[in-house]
């Protein structure tokens, strides 16, 4: 009797336990890892048993390969129609290619689903606007957190050497850069440094529109009024390529050029070799971001044990304007298969991204394990960096899921730190170069979309400007004329005729 | 009796072995100076020389010291090995058949292979092929999908022909059957071929990037090559860094030390087998 009773009372809880099993959805998730320095979550990862227990999905999270093979490895599971449940995109012609395809499913109705999150991320219409297509929203676009981290750093034990106060113009800029290039401000005694240090580099190639020198110049640009591709005025729309001062400030950077207070290496350089030259003390004034500036701190002081460094406003132009450039507001996206919504589990989608947003989801996906990896002093996550990144990052490989940039996770992300013997504050310093940057918004670049021949056009500005700076084409009248009328060739006034049609149809342009 | 050497013959040679040594310095000295950088300890700049008290293997123990690389290593080892295995037997039971000459509609069967050589099917066919054979995810997706190449098919049944038929003929009169004439007379023969092909295909393999990215998920099965790509991306995306993610050693030595332990093994393997080199590629192209 007792025996029939126990096995009576197992079956009762083998039942509970399969049913408790059937209720369960599957999810598969595939994000860019975080820290693509580090491991996949361990097969025991506390988010696996959490959001099975208390969300009752089994998830299946995959990385996917930065750069252009992610892309292609998503194009190919697309073609299979084997797309992850949830999954980023990070290119939005891929984006555009896979909504056209109907691979990818609208997600207005899950907002509701997930009402904190939603209120918090997604109620944007103007940025929402970028993923949607036939008024539908097709994807969670994230607002951006770390934008406009970029700046001006300038040697300030250089300037007190050769008695220079930092540069507020950009006639006062040229004057130090100069000073810093000829008159030995390491005081080696040989001539091997430079006034400034940048490169071509668009921060975000492939999604907004690469023309020009890049993000490291468009201060100069800004100076004139004119950073970024589209003037934004909308009384007179046009490309900023197209107006007068653009050609003054691209007169301004041959100068600097000519004077050689620019390393000579610059055109063909990375955003690799920038960092190991400033890191090496070769440059009085650089352009970098504070997470770049960060990461080199260590040997840069190890390089320049008494070196200072501040960061300077950006210089203003003749006519008193300044701006160190432009930045976009969308962040990463997020989207979600049409066969993952055709299945049913567009509820367990919106309860995990609600989850991920605040509280122990939000701990869990962007710190790791409490007191192992962050602790929480004065309520700010601090951690713990006794435990490497190739272990401690493992556990926070979904983090962009969970950060939402508020400012306790700045001063955990962003801390102070001391290096060299000097104190860096860096929460304090990214707030500095966010405020005091002057920076014009150009999100409204996203909604315009690629011109046919986007390569062609974007070579072809780029590299006369490359020539006009370098002293490879004079800037006169005749050759800057030329240039603007070469723009024809590439169907420029078309692709301006589209942004400008776009931009006011969605509203970025009134 | 020694032969005089013509004042122009002893120029010619000079001129020879001058374009050699720039050939070697033009291959030698890119090679010197990653590994120079990857020794960089912090506040030094890259430089082609630097004074032993100044090297530091900070960049090596970062890269050896994580977990990840050990289990990297090991997949590519697995990768190597069993890919070569695979391929090489493949690529023997193929090269043999098509070199005897008395095989029916060889110069078919030679033409169909040929075909693949000039047109492939693309990545989205070959995904869907190996997605639909339920490999995905799985070391055979990247150990079957190209595991014979064309180019090396050719190559082998070229030396496979060049051995002459006699002794072929001979092995057939002491009652020996096809099995038996390959297992103990043709490959025992072919051993620079065999070798030199393997180190093709072994190169490939240690060196195969694309194909685990497309094929495997599970980031554990991931060789080598993919973790260090991943690795040296991470170290490019400083915007992005977390608080106190001090290094200990400068970035650029992280990289380059990453560069050379990709390349160590091979470069330990090559002088091994170079001398069969050679023997191997161009006895392929000798006709009796």
């Amino acid at each position: 009797m007792r025996i029939g009773f126990r096995i009576l009372l197992s079956l009762i809880a083998c039942s509970g336990l399969v049913q408790a099993q059937a209720n369960l959805t599957d999810l598969s998730v595939a994000l860019y890892a975080a820290n693509p320095e580090a491991p996949a979550p361990p097969a025991n990862w506390e988010v696996y048993r959490t959001v099975r227990d208390k969300l009752g999905i089994n998830l299946k999270f995959t990385m996917l390969p930065t750069g252009a093979d992610g892309d292609n490895r998503l194009g190919a599971l697309a073609a299979a129609n084997d797309l992850p449940d949830l999954f980023e995109v990070r290119s939005l012609a891929l984006f555009d290619r896979l909504v056209q395809q109907g691979q990818l499913a609208p997600v207005n109705s899950l907002f509701p689903l997930m009402p904190k999150r939603a209120a918090d991320r997604y109620g944007d219409a103007k940025r929402n606007l970028l993923v949607t297509s036939n008024g539908q929203i097709y994807g969670f676009l994230e607002p951006v957190t770390l934008s406009r981290q970029y700046g001006i750093w300038v040697r300030k034990d250089w300037l007190d050497k050769l008695g220079l106060k930092p540069p507020a113009t950009l006639e006062e800029f040229f004057e130090v850069a100069k000073a810093f290039t000829e008159r030995d401000p390491d005081g080696n005694g040989r001539n091997d440094t430079y006034g400034f240090g940048g490169v071509i580099d668009f921060d975000t190639a492939g999604i907004l529109p690469g023309l020009g020198l890049g993000n490291h110049f468009q201060w100069v640009y800004g100076a004139y009024g004119v950073a970024g591709t589209w003037n934004y005025n909308p009384k007179a729309f046009a490309a900023n390529v197209r107006e007068a001062n653009f050609r003054k400030a691209t007169e301004y950077i041959r100068r600097l050029v000519e004077a050689k207070v620019i390393d000579p290496d610059w055109a063909t350089m990375r955003r690799a070799d920038l960092r190991t030259r400033w890191q090496q003390g070769r440059y009085g004034m650089f352009f970098e971001s504070v997470g770049g500036l960060q990461a080199g701190l260590q040997n840069f002081h190890a390089n320049n044990p008494n070196a200072e460094l501040l960061l300077l406003p950006p210089p203003k132009g003749p006519e008193g304007k300044s701006s160190m450039g432009t930045y976009s507001s969308a962040g990463w996206l997020y989207v979600v298969s049409k066969r993952a919504m055709d299945a049913g589990k567009g509820a367990a989608i919106a309860r995990f991204l609600e989850w991920a947003h605040s509280g122990e989801g939000y701990f869990l996906l962007g710190w790791g394990r409490y007191k192992t990896d962050y602790t929480l002093p004065n309520n700010v996550p601090t951690v713990n960096t006794q435990i490497p990144i190739s272990v401690r990052g493992s556990y926070t490989q979904m983090r962009w899921l969970a950060f939402n940039g508020n400012p306790l996770e700045m001063r955990g992300r962003y801390p102070e730190i001391s290096v060299g013997g000097r104190k860096y504050v860096m929460y304090q310093l990214m707030a500095q170069a966010q405020r005091q940057g002057n920076w014009i918004d150009r999100t409204g670049d996203l909604i315009v979309k690629a011109a046919p021949n986007q390569a062609d056009l974007e070579r072809y500005v780029s590299e006369n400007l490359v020539q006009f700076v370098l002293g490879q084409r004079p800037i006169n009248d005749s050759s800057w004329n030329q240039f603007l009328s070469g723009l024809r060739n590439v169907r420029f006034e078309q692709y301006e005729a589209a942004a400008e049609k776009a931009l006011r149809e969605s509203g970025y342009l009134k | 009796m020694k032969r005089a050497i013509s004042r122009s013959d002893r120029l010619f040679e000079w001129g020879i072995d001058a374009f050699l040594i720039g050939v070697l310095a033009v291959t030698l000295i890119p090679m010197w100076y990653v590994a120079m950088v990857s020794l960089l300890p912090f506040g030094k700049s890259p430089s082609l020389f630097l004074p032993p008290w100044e090297w530091s293997f900070a960049a090596y123990a970062q890269l050896i010291f994580q977990p990840t690389i050990w289990r990297a290593a090991l997949n590519s080892i697995l990768l190597t090995f069993g890919g070569v295995a695979i391929s090489l037997t493949l690529t023997v039971m193929a090269a043999y058949p098509l070199s005897r000459r008395d095989l029916p509609g060889r110069g078919f069967i030679v033409g169909l292979i040929l075909f693949t050589f000039l047109f492939n099917a693309g990545l989205i066919p070959t995904f869907l092929v190996v997605k639909d054979l339920g490999l995905l995810n799985s070391y055979w997706a990247v150990l079957l999908n190209g595991a014979v190449s064309v180019y090396n098919l050719l190559v082998m049944k070229s030396f496979f022909q060049s051995l002459p038929e006699s002794l072929e003929e001979a092995a057939r009169i002491d009652g020996a059957n096809d099995w038996q004439i390959l297992r103990h007379v043709v490959l025992p023969l072919s051993r620079p071929i065999l070798l030199t092909i393997g180190l093709f295909y072994g190169v490939a393999n240690w060196n195969n990037f694309f194909e685990p990215i497309l094929f495997l998920s599970d980031r554990n099965l991931m060789p080598l090559p993919v973790v260090l790509r991943d690795i040296l991306t991470g170290l490019n995306v400083a915007e992005y860094v977390e608080g106190g993610a001090a290094q200990a050693a400068p970035a650029e030595a992280l990289k380059m030390a990453a560069v050379v332990l990709i390349t160590l093994p091979m470069l330990l393997v090559y002088p091994w087998i170079q001398r069969y080199f050679t023997k191997g590629v161009l006895l392929g192209s000798v006709k009796e």
